[in-house]
């Protein structure tokens, strides 16, 4: 089990958290920018203008709207330009969110409806997960009411003349928010260090994994090098005092030795495979698989193989990864046809029910279908290695590539009647892991 | 060619030391090659050979191994490419990690070749050669103004 520690993972919930501030700050400018607008078009549409003996004019409310709603925007949302994600933006924000609230509750006369607005500006100032902003901003709901309440009644809750304590009747209902906010807030950062504690576990056990396939490519590899040097050593120096069975045995130790570091070579980019970062691009599968059929010339050219390419389709995914795909997926069609006079191998595509699925169809050898399960399995062979060379690595790679695409693989085939191997892609560009 | 010239072999595991040895002498340069067993060693090695003043007992080409013990391959690397005496010598990491980010380490570090020790003796003997040709290369290059 690997050892989290502490420093790393309030480092991630760290970084969590400035980036919910930083995206919820960019939300909020937005916000403020529309909702002065709003306020604009608000005034405007209750009351353009206003009466001035027998003059009419601009109506006051309109330049409240105007003047006013440009002030309590502009400092927050150039904050949030600059400053993005610190604490004087959340804070101010807040300030200029909740002084909005009351620009609106005057701009409509005080109805009781606008004053909503400020439970839903609580509750967006809860995204930010920060406590403390909810406090800053409820204290200034609770001071605009007092204040207002004594000096113009109307302006906030519409009527001339209130009772005193009406102020505490609107504080104790933004209290009653408050409270389940705040509940909320602690729930989901607790949620949160939860999160950026799995994410340094897992960052731990990557590292462990990457020191310990370090050390296989390193330390196994060492004395395998020595079987071989020193058995080549032998074969060149002993060649004439060994007999037959002694130089048998000799090349057996050999070739085993090569063999095994073969399957280390497989193993280690197998593993790599799972780790390395996948790129997103769109890959025309056409010239994937041309490129990947003239790569298999050199085993091609002395054969007749008949091949049958269908119309391709553009994939999302890694094209390094993909054209592995389709290398090993080709190269295993050619490998099993070689006991035929004809090869016939035949590669299509069609996509249906938001995936593309991909097929390469041959006439070769074929399977047994009850062992299809074990086709895809890491050193996983239906054939002995004196039949048909290889480790077993290429399909279980194939698997695990397209598992990372977020799709799936499977195979059909009969003893002697050739195969097909296919696999599916998602086409939205979902999965990657 | 300076056949007094040396080839420093920096090489903790004494079986590979001996193939490399063996791949050397294929070349008749076995009997031209100091063995070193650890990093720290071949750091005081190298010490030695540069404050010798007035000859030029600096090796000719040294053959790191990564993974040693006390001082590793690459900061043997690094400090030699850090000393003003030892700078212009050349080095080739010879290794069994084909690892990436060994690779690039050793080239940002100023290495001027890297061979992966191959599991095949007849590889390992073309590594040695090519080793060895450039050995003469540099030589080549280097000796008409000597340093």
């Amino acid at each position: 089990m690997p050892v989290v520690t502490p420093n790393r993972s309030s480092e991630l919930f760290g970084e969590h958290l400035r980036g919910i501030w930083v995206r919820t700050d960019r939300m909020f400018a937005g916000l403020m920018l529309f909702q002065w607008f709003a306020g604009i078009a608000v005034a405007l549409l209750i009351a353009p203008k206003t009466w001035e003996g027998e003059f009419s004019r601009t109506h006051l409310h309109v330049w409240a709207a105007v003047l006013l709603g440009g002030v309590f925007t502009a400092l927050p949302v150039a904050l949030a330009t600059t400053r993005p994600g610190s604490l004087v933006t959340r804070h101010v924000i807040a300030v200029g969110q909740m002084m909005t609230s009351a620009l609106l509750i005057h701009l409509t006369g005080g109805r009781i409806e606008s004053h909503f607005h400020v439970f839903g500006s609580l509750a967006f100032l809860a995204f930010y997960r920060d406590w403390p902003v909810l406090i800053t901003a409820s204290a200034v709901v609770g001071a605009d009411h007092i204040l207002r309440g004594v000096y113009w009644p109307q302006s906030v809750y519409g009527v001339a003349s209130i009772e005193p304590w009406r102020w505490v009747e609107h504080v104790w209902w933004v209290v009653f928010e408050d409270f389940f906010l705040v509940i909320s807030i602690l729930q989901s950062r607790s949620e949160m260090s939860g999160i950026a504690e799995r994410q340094t576990r897992l960052e731990a056990s990557n590292t462990e994994l990457e020191a310990f396939s370090y050390s296989v490519s390193h330390d196994l590899r060492t004395p395998l090098r020595h079987i071989s040097g020193f058995s080549a050593q032998l074969q060149r120096h002993a060649q004439n005092s060994l007999d037959d069975k002694a130089r048998h045995h000799l090349d057996q130790i050999v070739r085993s030795a090569d063999r095994m570091g073969r399957l280390i070579d497989d193993l280690l980019s197998f593993s790599r495979m799972g780790r390395s970062e996948m790129q997103r691009a769109t890959v025309p599968l056409g010239p994937l698989v041309k490129e990947a059929v003239q790569d298999l010339h050199e085993e091609t050219k002395t054969r007749r193989i008949d091949w049958t390419i269908g119309p391709l389709p553009e994939v999302k995914g890694d094209p390094a990864m993909l054209r592995l795909v389709l290398a090993n997926l080709l190269s295993n069609a050619v490998k099993y046809t070689r006991t035929r006079t004809e090869a016939r191998v035949e590669i299509g595509a069609r996509s249906a029910n938001g995936e593309t699925t991909v097929f390469v169809r041959d006439n070769g050898v074929g399977f047994d279908m009850q062992y299809v399960d074990n086709l895809f399995g890491i050193f996983q062979r239906l054939h002995s290695a004196e039949a048909f060379e290889g480790t077993g690595i290429g399909l279980a790679n194939v698997r695990r590539i397209i598992h990372r695409h977020g799709g799936r693989t499977w195979a059909e085939g009969e003893v002697d009647e050739g195969a097909a191997f296919y696999f599916s892609l998602p086409t939205t560009a979902e999965g990657g892991r | 060619m300076n056949t007094a010239k040396r080839i420093l072999l920096a090489e903790d595991s004494t079986n590979d030391a001996e193939l490399t040895l063996l791949a050397l002498a294929e070349q008749d340069l076995a009997g031209n090659v100091t063995r070193v067993c650890d990093g720290a060693e071949a750091l005081e090695h190298l010490a030695r050979a540069a404050g010798n003043a007035g000859q030029d007992t600096r090796p000719a080409v040294v053959l790191l191994d990564i993974k040693m013990p006390k001082v590793g391959g690459l900061e043997v690397l690094r400090r030699i490419r850090a000393d003003e005496r030892l700078r212009t010598v050349p080095v080739v990491m010879l290794t069994s990690s084909r690892e990436d980010r060994d690779v690039a380490e050793s080239y940002r570090l100023g290495a001027n070749a890297y061979v992966v020790k191959p599991l095949d003796f007849d590889e390992y003997l073309a590594a040695v050669r090519k080793v060895w040709e450039f050995w003469a290369e540099v030589n080549e290059v280097a000796s008409p103004s000597p340093r």
